[in-house]
């Protein structure tokens, strides 16, 4: 089960859920509100950060699959 | 993506255990294999998606923009509307870009044969709410032992002898998988997601009316 990622489109009277990927966000891509067709990209400023805790998320996701396969349910 | 795994597990054969602890145990297992990784989560979280300001944590912030078309009236009267691309940026917390799963044990099947050995009765006193004699029931144990495979090899340098084994085995498959986050988390994520809706700036009458002030 994965969760869509959506974020509220922040244009006044709009409102309307915009779905996000955040990886390709990352390489750059903008997403389109369904409602007012407004594009939301990540600023490059902002990439540095959201770029490290991704990297972080997928580390501790590895480790904690790693984990669970190494400890035996004995 | 769930992923499968079966982990072999060879209890001793010879033994009678209690049926409700061999059932239990791998429960068990899963149980704090899930509490493990919900705590690490949760630290991820508090370390990078949130600073520590004193007693208080704030939320780490990202900027985002939007960019959308605005049909602009034609400064002169007889030209021609125009379409203009006018670009917003806003501030959105860092948690609401996050792929965040509850990462748990969704399912764990216990596979084994089972040998029951003995019965035993016991009698158990249960406790009267109303404060009467406390009354006596029966309860039943039941013991067994898991069923095992008797198998003979003979190793080479030692060809006189044979080698009487006898193996037990007790497969355990866990199905770990993303599951619907805790009513908390999803609360917050809420709670942060809608916590950035514009605001009008009224703090220049020269503002067009589609610039905003964002309620970080």
């Amino acid at each position: 089960m994965s969760q869509q990622l959506t974020i509220p489109c922040p244009t006044p009277n709009c409102g309307a859920q915009i779905p996000i990927d955040t990886q390709q966000l990352l390489q750059g891509a903008q997403f389109v509100c369904p409602n007012c067709h407004g594009s939301v990209g990540l600023a490059p400023e902002s990439r540095p950060v959201v770029e490290e805790t991704m990297q972080k998320f997928e580390t501790l996701k590895k480790d904690l699959l790693r984990k669970k396969t190494q400890n035996r349910m004995s | 993506m769930a992923q499968l795994k079966t982990q072999p597990f060879s209890p001793r054969a010879d033994t009678n255990l209690d049926i409700e602890e061999m059932i239990g145990a791998p429960l068990v297992a899963a149980a704090r294999a899930n509490s493990m990784m919900l705590k690490e989560q949760t630290q991820f979280l508090m370390d990078f998606c949130f600073s520590k300001n004193g007693d208080l944590y704030d939320p780490v912030m990202i900027q985002m923009s939007i960019t959308r078309g605005v049909l602009q009236p034609p400064e002169d009267p007889d030209g021609e509307p125009e379409i203009r691309q006018i670009s917003t940026t806003f501030h959105l917390p860092l948690i609401t870009m996050i792929p965040i799963n509850s990462l748990a044990v969704e399912t764990i099947t216990v596979e084994f044969d089972l040998e029951l050995t003995t019965q035993v009765e016991k009698q158990v006193e249960a406790e009267s709410s109303l404060g009467a004699t406390p009354a006596s029931q029966t309860k039943t144990q039941l013991r067994g032992k898991l069923s095992y495979q008797s198998k003979e090899r003979m190793t080479r340098s030692d060809k006189d002898q044979y080698r009487s084994e006898n193996t037990s085995k007790l497969n355990v498959n866990v199905k770990a998988g993303p599951l619907p986050l805790p009513v908390g988390v999803q609360a917050i994520l809420d709670l942060y997601t809608k916590a950035y809706h514009p605001v009008p700036n009224g703090k220049s009458q020269d503002s067009p009316p589609y610039v905003y002030t964002l309620n970080d």
